[in-house]
């Protein structure tokens, strides 16, 4: 076992460093195609990834859908995809119009 | 004794993946990848094979493979992932993969950023 081997220190590193929150753990990567598209063709797209801030992330769950939706409508995507904690997503059906 | 530290810092909350899929109106797909370690991602590999896979009539031929056909010896739970993920790029995407074909395209994801020297292979001569 691993705890055998060596003498164990706990720490905590987000106060050693001064970090003035808790780390993350969960990571959103959003997929932006360049242009338009009816059709289904594979084009480089741009890759965002962020570590997010819980509270934050889920009081505004809300304007992500609203932006993931219209852009999907607005770009004529046949689909907009997106990663969270290592889980891939797909949206297919996109909302009518901006709901809250 | 050697020391291992062992970060204790407080994490933010974890949110759940189900509650992902209600808010955003998404589907979950039933495939799970580790980000703590490399944010490689099965998208990212899908635009690979999409760019690399090469159609000869048959079995779609990966672009600049290797006419010598190696043999890489692979866990039995690597290769039964190996086999559910071209079967999911298969049925999902239509992007007919073999699970050699996704090996090689990993594989050569993890090698691809490891620089060697020309002049030789020792520890002064790796970059990464």
């Amino acid at each position: 076992m691993v705890d055998d081997m060596f003498d164990i220190v706990e720490t905590s590193l987000v106060e050693i460093v001064g970090a003035d929150q808790e780390a993350s753990m969960q990571q959103l990567t959003l997929y932006i195609p360049n242009k338009d598209k009816k059709d289904v063709i594979w084009e480089k797209t741009t890759i965002l990834y962020t570590y997010i801030k819980t509270d934050n992330f889920l009081n505004n769950l809300k304007f992500l859908r609203i932006f993931l939706h219209r852009f999907g409508r607005e770009t004529n995507q046949g689909e907009v995809v997106f990663e969270f904690d290592g889980r891939f997503f797909r949206i297919f059906d996109f909302d009518e119009n901006d709901t809250l | 004794m050697a020391k291992l530290i062992k970060d204790i810092s407080k994490t933010q909350k974890k949110i759940n993946s189900s509650l992902i899929e209600k808010a955003l109106g998404a589907k979950k797909i039933g495939i799970k990848i580790d980000t703590r370690k490399a944010p490689i991602s099965l998208f990212e590999l899908r635009q690979f094979l999409i760019e690399k896979l090469i159609s000869s009539g048959g079995r779609p031929k990966l672009d600049g493979a290797a006419k010598r056909r190696n043999k890489i010896p692979l866990l039995e739970d690597d290769w039964d992932k190996l086999k559910s993920i071209a079967e999911y790029y298969k049925k999902k995407d239509g992007i007919n993969v073999s699970p050699g074909q996704l090996a090689s395209a990993i594989v050569h994801s993890f090698i691809s950023h490891i620089d060697i020297a020309k002049d030789g292979f020792s520890e002064s001569n790796i970059k990464t």
